[in-house]
């Protein structure tokens, strides 16, 4: 059982370091390549097919073939990881409206609402939330993590939304800019921009931790 | 930035749309991806946007991820798609060279357009290959293959990678390589299709 465990170990998982492992130990063998003009012909023939069957097989690109682009492409410039996760949101936010029709979170709530005859009161009553609290979660005037995440799993499901549409909006949320901050920081000193800078930090590392307790608690209503 | 004490963990949490998971994620992957486009001939800007718009799908599909490849291996797969809908499309837009091959030429007929068949058959043949390739030993030749031939390296290249000291070294481990993968193949099909 274990051999054949390991002769199934796949090539195409090993990383470069385990390959130049091996490449290095046991013993040097002579170079000499064997002088067998058809069997050459043929191996050729066989890396070739080897090739084009891998490229149609719908494989993903082997670790090594991974691990040298690392090594060898070295990018003009990094990227930070802000940046990266804005671009990423920003897909995101594109893949939505494409998916669900809506601009928003809110929109979404609101148009599935409409299409399933429930009135806002209904709505409001099914997601535990007062009146004015549930329309100015369908105005996205209030981020969802501050529903209750119970009450929104229940209405979720009665106008049968899915989970994953309602976490993804809540990512695009979390990954925008605050724009409290930068107003502060327009009309206040430099000082003043550093503390409401370092402010709008905390408060975000803040919200997006109660968002993390909230979707567990929303997940978990499904 | 909140640690994930293992994998699993880490992967729940992506389930979730925790963004301290998806930020890690990022973190670990995001670089090798856009370097992986690079690799491919694409510019700094398309790798990015190849990058970003793979981690999106990522984000789409992470709940019926299933963790057989790796997540390095499985956003790798899902960029390399956007990469051939990419070449595709440039493909799509006709240049002066595909019409003329369109038309065809008196001593040249056009060629025939690829039915897909071989495509599909192709594809049904990889698992005895893949099977193939895990049984060659030493690990050094199967190595080289990959390397060589799936990976499109040449020989220098796959030299250097695997820190060989030569070209021609490269050379008679692919060719021991598939010296080896034939030999399996040919016992395969002797055993039949249990092998």
């Amino acid at each position: 059982m274990l051999k054949d465990a390991v002769s199934m170990e796949n090539p195409l998982n090993r990383s470069l370091d385990e390959m130049r492992k091996d490449s290095q130990g046991g013993e040097r063998e002579p170079l000499e390549l064997e002088q067998d003009l058809v069997a050459g012909a043929e191996l050729e023939a066989l890396g070739q097919g080897l090739a084009e069957v891998y490229s149609a097989s719908g494989e993903p690109p082997t670790r090594s073939a991974l691990d040298w682009a690392f090594e060898q492409f070295q990018p003009q410039r990094e990227v930070d990881i802000a940046s990266a996760m804005a671009a990423i949101s920003a897909h995101i936010e594109r893949d939505l409206v494409k998916e669900t029709g809506a601009r928003s979170l809110g929109e979404m709530l609101s148009r599935a609402r409409s299409q399933s005859g429930v009135s806002v009161a209904e709505a409001s009553t099914l997601a535990s939330m007062a009146e004015p609290a549930y329309r100015n979660l369908e105005m996205d005037r209030m981020p969802a993590w501050l529903a209750p995440a119970q009450g929104l799993a229940t209405l979720c499901r009665r106008l049968g939304i899915d989970s994953d549409p309602v976490l993804r909006w809540c990512v695009v949320r979390l990954a925008a800019p605050s724009h409290s901050a930068h107003g502060r920081r327009a009309s206040g000193q430099m000082d003043d921009a550093a503390k409401s800078e370092e402010g709008s930090r905390r408060a975000r590392e803040d919200m997006r931790s109660k968002y993390v307790a909230w979707s567990k608690s929303f997940s978990d209503g499904f | 930035m909140a640690g994930f004490g293992d994998r699993d963990e880490l992967l729940a949490a992506l389930k979730r749309f925790d963004p301290f998971a998806w930020e890690r994620l990022v973190g670990d992957h995001y670089s090798r991806i856009r370097r992986f486009a690079l690799s491919r001939r694409f510019s700094e800007v398309d790798a990015d946007e190849i990058a970003s718009e793979a981690f999106a799908i990522a984000a789409r599909r992470i709940r019926s991820y299933v963790p057989d490849k790796g997540l390095d291996r499985w956003l790798a797969q899902i960029a390399w798609n956007q990469m051939l809908k990419r070449w595709a499309a440039a493909k799509a837009a006709p240049t002066i060279e595909d019409i003329d091959g369109l038309v065809g030429t008196k001593d040249e007929p056009r060629a025939a357009p690829s039915s897909g068949v071989n495509e599909g058959r192709r594809a049904n043949a990889w698992p005895n290959l893949d099977l193939g390739l895990s049984r060659i030993r030493p690990r050094k030749y199967a190595d080289a293959v990959v390397m060589h031939d799936i990976n499109g390296m040449g020989y220098p290249e796959v030299a250097a990678a695997l820190h060989l000291g030569s070209a021609e070294a490269a050379r008679v481990y692919v060719f021991r390589g598939r010296k080896a993968l034939k030999a399996i193949l040919e016992k395969q099909a002797e055993d039949g299709p249990k092998c």
